[in-house]
């Protein structure tokens, strides 16, 4: 049985190898562009972060229009109250196009740094890699033929002008510090005449018109519910029911750009990868069963709760499983915690040497504890061991931090009933079995075991 | 919080601390937990920018670098009991406070604070484990303003919101946010939350008995 799982894995990362382009269910072929049109300050932006912080368990990229603005020459820079910043040909369409083009075929692209106060582009650009979601975002995306063509959806953000130039305005003067006379001023003059000539007219394009903006959440849910079906079958947690992305904020995702960043030091990496461990836990113990309890409390009212199971234990795969200890500890007062070394053995394959689990594990539910769930060799093969010594695979539940797609495959494949909890999915595995973008080896940076 | 499995582990952890018979040891472990967790989804809710780092794989992974400029600001006595969850997420964040005296019946007056002095530059994460009818959370979130603070800067942090409380502070405050953990059934005659879970403070720090 274990030898036709490994097998299986074995020929499921085989495959991932051989393909030069990733395989269909690891990264999707063609990402899904978005583009996000709307007259100045209408909240495209707003429109666009709750989109991203919704599709929080894709990769998403933003583009913004605006990193396109031609650079100004000096002879134009002395004049710039006289330049239309809102008028097609201020953007380098061409250049636009052919990055959408590159990110469209899967290739990462630099993207141009475009400097507000000095109106040119400025080292370094921004290098963006494919992603499953492109979102485009400007006032002008929809104005040229090429560019539309690309996008999969188009959404136009109406917003009132009132409620646009009362924005513009207290952007302008107190975020940019600009006078209230020059404002008016290159509003009459460029921005809403460009808006009624070159702007409005696009939103007959749009599949989708969003009146009133960032505050209709309504609309963006059902954005957000139509680019998931769009996206169903690259989304894992659709594959399996069994996988959960815990919630994620841009807390959560600046944690994960801290532990990722390779210039992190030791102290900020444990401090953010234990703060990032103990959310993983506190949700993974809202997956344990529990059972409806009423008690009183002090104001001698009723209240309708919920307790649960009791009966858990933590079991740590050796080395950096055990990073996740304290945090289980730290909500579960006592708890029990097995450990499972798993030691590779040269090339010829990896060995179990180690294990000491709690005596009566059969009869409890299981937190299954690593950080990083890359190819799931190791994973199965601890997972393996734990059904071996009784426990039902339904009781348990696998934490992690970071998971490869490979590794979700592998796991799920063979263990239906098992609940993984993560907090990203990375995109893949390189040839070297490392996840990518990933974060480097966890152990080695958490116990500061590494070369540095 | 809007997951199940998230939602779920609230109700448990609630179900504990508003227990009446639950002992003091366990209410302020419980407690603890939960207020870990509303204050880490009250800092998702600071403004970010995106950047872009190297992993030790060599390759870029876009993220997001949060605002750095925040303070706490704690209600004297229960909102001191978020102190410590809040400098475990935000290592040595500033901490301001504000002590609400009832003087009477005839009304509150406020008797003490003392905060960061570049107070207005920052967002300011308001701590208060209990939202009843918001008389007190309004009277410091109006100190606040009147120190300079932006209203969009302010974030509310409590573990229980009544609703008359939450229709105090937000048809005045539109545009604060507050992050609680659970909304519960109504105010009694004697404005106290119910089901609630009583007096906070004097269960947190002991003074009950």
């Amino acid at each position: 049985m274990e030898s036709e799982i490994v097998a299986a894995l074995r020929g499921n990362i085989d495959t991932h190898l051989s393909l030069q382009t990733p395989s269909e269910h690891v990264t999707p072929k063609v990402p899904f562009i978005i583009g996000v049109a709307g007259g100045t300050a209408s909240g495209k932006t707003t429109v666009c972060n709750m989109i991203i912080s919704q599709l929080h368990d894709q990769r998403v990229v933003l583009v913004h229009q605006d990193s396109f603005y031609h650079s100004l020459s000096d002879e134009q820079l002395q004049k710039v109250q006289d330049y239309n910043f809102d008028h097609p040909d201020a953007f380098d369409t061409g250049l636009m196009l052919s990055c959408l083009e590159a990110l469209k075929l899967g290739q990462a692209v630099s993207i141009p740094n475009y400097d507000f106060k000095s109106h040119k582009s400025i080292e370094p650009a921004r290098m963006v890699n494919p992603s499953d979601v492109i979102i485009l975002e400007g006032i002008l995306i929809f104005h040229d033929p090429r560019l539309r063509d690309l996008m999969n959806m188009k959404i136009f953000v109406d917003t009132d002008s009132d409620v646009r130039l009362a924005r513009r305005i207290q952007r302008d003067t107190v975020e940019r510090g600009r006078n209230i006379q020059n404002v008016l001023d290159q509003y009459a003059k460029f921005v809403k005449r460009s808006f009624e000539e070159f702007i409005l007219p696009t939103m007959k394009y749009a599949d989708v018109i969003i009146p009133r903006g960032a505050d209709n959440e309504v609309a963006i849910d059902l954005i957000v519910q139509h680019i998931r079906t769009k996206l169903g079958q690259h989304d894992l947690c659709k594959i399996y029911p069994n996988v959960f992305v815990i919630y994620s904020t841009f807390q959560t995702r600046g944690m994960h750009t801290l532990i990722r960043d390779a210039k992190t030091n030791k102290h900020d990496f444990i401090f953010y990868a234990d703060r990032l461990i103990r959310l993983v836990v506190e949700h993974g113990l809202g997956h344990l069963p529990f059972t409806e309890k009423q008690i009183l409390t002090p104001t001698g009212s009723v209240y309708t709760g919920v307790v649960f199971c009791k009966s858990l234990c933590g079991v740590s795969v050796i080395r950096s499983g055990e990073s996740m200890e304290n945090a289980l500890r730290a909500c579960c007062k006592g708890i029990k915690i097995g450990k499972i070394l798993i030691h590779r053995e040269g090339n010829t394959g990896r060995q179990l040497i180690y294990e000491k689990l709690p005596s009566d594990i059969a009869s409890r539910h299981v937190l299954l504890l690593d950080p990083v769930l890359a190819s799931g060799y190791s994973a199965v093969k601890a997972i393996s061991v734990l059904l071996s010594k009784g426990v039902p695979e339904s009781n348990i539940i696998f934490l992690n931090l970071i998971a490869a797609p490979e590794g979700i495959h592998a796991v799920c494949k063979s263990f239906p009933r098992l609940k993984i909890v993560t907090s990203e999915i990375d995109a893949m595995l390189n040839e070297d079995l490392r996840v990518m973008p990933g974060l480097g080896e966890f152990g080695d940076r958490y116990f500061g075991t590494g070369a540095g | 919080m809007d997951d199940e499995a998230t939602w779920l582990m609230i109700r448990g952890m609630h179900t504990l601390i508003r227990d009446r018979d639950i002992s003091k040891h366990d209410f302020v472990f419980y407690s603890d937990r939960l207020i870990r967790l509303v204050v880490e989804h009250g800092l998702g809710h600071l403004p970010f920018t995106e950047k872009q780092v190297v992993t030790p794989t060599g390759s870029v992974y876009t993220g997001v670098d949060f605002c750095k400029k925040l303070c706490g600001v704690s209600i004297v006595r229960s909102g001191e009991s978020m102190e410590n969850a809040l400098r475990a997420c935000c290592k040595g964040i500033k901490i301001g406070k504000i002590l609400i005296h009832r003087d009477g019946d005839n009304g509150k007056q406020l008797i003490y604070e003392k905060l960061p002095k570049d107070i207005s530059e920052r967002h300011v994460l308001l701590l208060d484990p209990v939202l009843a009818t918001g008389n007190s959370a309004n009277q410091a979130i109006d100190l606040l303003i009147q120190k300079g603070v932006p209203e969009s800067h302010i974030i509310f942090l409590n573990l229980i919101s009544a609703p008359e409380g939450i229709h105090c502070v937000s048809k005045r405050f539109p545009s604060l946010k507050i992050v609680t953990s659970e909304i519960d059934v109504a105010l009694n005659e004697e404005f106290r939350v119910i089901p609630g879970m009583g007096e906070f403070g004097d269960r947190y720090f002991g003074t009950d008995d």
